[in-house]
């Protein structure tokens, strides 16, 4: 099993050590799968993701990409490291003064000097196609003419533009209707697929992650207390990940009743 | 907290957010010079701060220009100098009301939009995308919106001057009934290129003051909506402060280098 992210044994404080985040966290992701890194809120999860991308810099221990530290101090480096990553926002953070097609077009006008105007959109076209955007129809139109799904789709194509290896997804299901939600779980696995990548998706949703997830690593207070596959996470002793299937069982049954 | 200890942090929290302005600043300038040189949103921030501030600028000159020969002529006539409201309202245009009036505006409409704009970006995540994608996101937003200020500050502000220097004029010959001849021989006799160098220099660093610190309040933005306006607000009143407090030093500076003495 190849790794495509190993972070060892990170530490990370904020306010000059008054407010601890990790104690030693470990987590490796494996290449080609779906991983799920699943937690209460406020438990720093996307300040992991921080840390894969090095926008954060861990006080102890090192992030690795495909065997190679982080190039903190080395702009240039990092900026090539950090062109494997594609990245959905939580509410896709797409640019508000940018149309859609500028949008996706971005990471290529900006990476890609070399292209033609007509290869560009020629990839726009086929990455919003793979997302499930009919290009005709929506180029045009700019962020706030767009329903929360369409956002994510976009977010998404923008995201895949530039072929990463490595997808970061930051809660992309959370604040979303079922069926749009649905939506979304199908398009991590589709995407993972059909692009063969490494997709790691920062969550608190269990049914997505059960449904979606190769493996699933929980985090709480500052360690990851479970990493495994699915099955396993369910059948997990730790009282935190208990409590959270149990008030995830307890409102899906709710919900049925 | 005692008041000792307040006074301690007051003193503490502005040492840290002039660190922090300067490395933000010394960033900008690192950037500045890294290609790609994105002249196309170059031009668009040029064309915000400059273009669609012109009128504005304009008519605040005109209306300043105008009072202060009113002002001028009555205090100067009660000891028969009244031939001397041209060079006065010239040099005061030139080296003070120009430069100050014009970023004042200026910070108004366009420092006021930098910071609310980013602040916006920044919330909403757009300028963590940005990074994320590998565009360093100080060389795409930060950099354009300063050089742009940096060169538009200037030429406004010789717009307000000249605008200013016309309704001193209009006014002065025709409301007061000054000689247009001794209007302009004294005007000739008093304003030199130097005062045009101040008044030029000034603008300048005005511009890169306001850019500065709007692109810094709107970048560092932390929280939702509401910290966007709060935001805006702290970019306003710091900008209008920095400016006045550094008019003084300028002044100082300028006269020290280019009249040789104070």
């Amino acid at each position: 099993m190849q790794i495509a992210v190993d972070v060892k044994n990170i530490s990370k404080s904020f306010r000059g050590g008054k407010f601890i985040v990790y104690k030693g966290v470990s987590l490796e992701v494996p290449k080609g799968d779906v991983t799920f890194i699943l937690g209460p809120s406020g438990v720093g999860k996307s300040v992991l993701l921080k840390h894969i991308l090095g926008l954060l810099k861990p006080d102890h221990g090192e992030v690795l990409i495909y065997k190679q530290p982080i190039p903190y101090d080395n702009p240039k480096l990092l900026n090539e490291i950090r062109k494997k990553f594609g990245m959905l926002f939580q509410n896709a953070a797409l640019f508000d003064d940018f149309t859609v097609f500028e949008n996706v077009a971005f990471p290529l006008v900006e990476h890609r000097r070399e292209l033609t105007k007509q290869t560009i959109a020629e990839k726009v076209f086929e990455k919003l196609k793979a997302v499930g955007l009919d290009p005709e129809k929506n180029i045009d139109k700019y962020p706030n003419e767009l329903s929360g799904g369409m956002k994510k789709r976009v977010g998404l194509a923008r995201a895949i533009v530039l072929e990463p290896d490595i997808l970061l997804y930051d809660e992309p299901t959370t604040g979303l209707d079922p069926v749009t939600r649905a939506m979304v779980d199908d398009l991590i696995v589709d995407t993972n697929k059909k692009f063969g990548l490494t997709s790691i998706v920062i969550s608190h949703d269990i049914p997505s992650a059960l449904y979606s997830a190769n493996h699933i690593a929980f985090l709480y207070g500052g360690e990851i207390v479970f990493w495994g596959i699915p099955k396993e996470f369910k059948k997990c002793s730790h009282p935190v990940v208990q409590s959270f299937l149990q008030a995830e069982e307890r409102h899906r049954k709710e919900t049925v009743n | 907290m005692t008041w000792v200890e307040s006074i301690g942090n007051v003193f503490l929290n502005f040492i840290s957010v002039c660190g922090q302005v300067s490395l933000f600043f010394s960033q900008i300038i690192y950037w500045m010079f890294r290609p790609p040189f994105r002249l196309k949103l170059f031009l668009e921030q040029f064309l915000f701060v400059a273009n669609k501030s012109t009128f504005i600028v304009a008519l605040t000159a005109l209306f300043s220009g105008m009072v202060l020969s009113v002002q001028t002529y009555f205090g100067f006539k009660v000891i028969n100098a009244d031939a001397l409201v041209g060079p006065t309202v010239a040099l005061g245009l030139l080296r003070e009301l120009g430069p100050v009036f014009t970023a004042i505006v200026v910070t108004g409409r366009a420092g006021a939009a930098m910071a609310a704009h980013l602040g916006t970006m920044r919330v909403t995540e757009q300028i963590d995308a940005m990074d994320v994608m590998a565009v360093n996101s100080i060389h795409y937003l930060v950099v354009p919106r300063v050089t742009a200020s940096f060169i538009a500050l200037p030429l406004l502000t010789s717009i307000f001057v000249l605008v200013g220097n016309l309704g001193s004029y209009f006014t002065g010959i025709y409301l007061l009934g000054i000689d247009p001849v001794v209007f302009f021989s004294h005007l000739q006799q008093f304003v030199n290129l130097r005062d045009v160098a101040q008044c030029l220099i000034k603008a300048s660093v005005f511009g890169i003051i306001f850019s500065t610190i709007g692109t810094f309040k709107g970048y560092f933005t932390e929280g939702g909506a509401e910290a966007v306006g709060r935001s805006t607000n702290e970019a306003v009143v710091v900008t209008l402060v920095l400016i006045l407090v550094s008019d003084y030093f300028l002044t100082l500076m300028i006269r020290a280098i280019l009249y040789g003495t104070l």
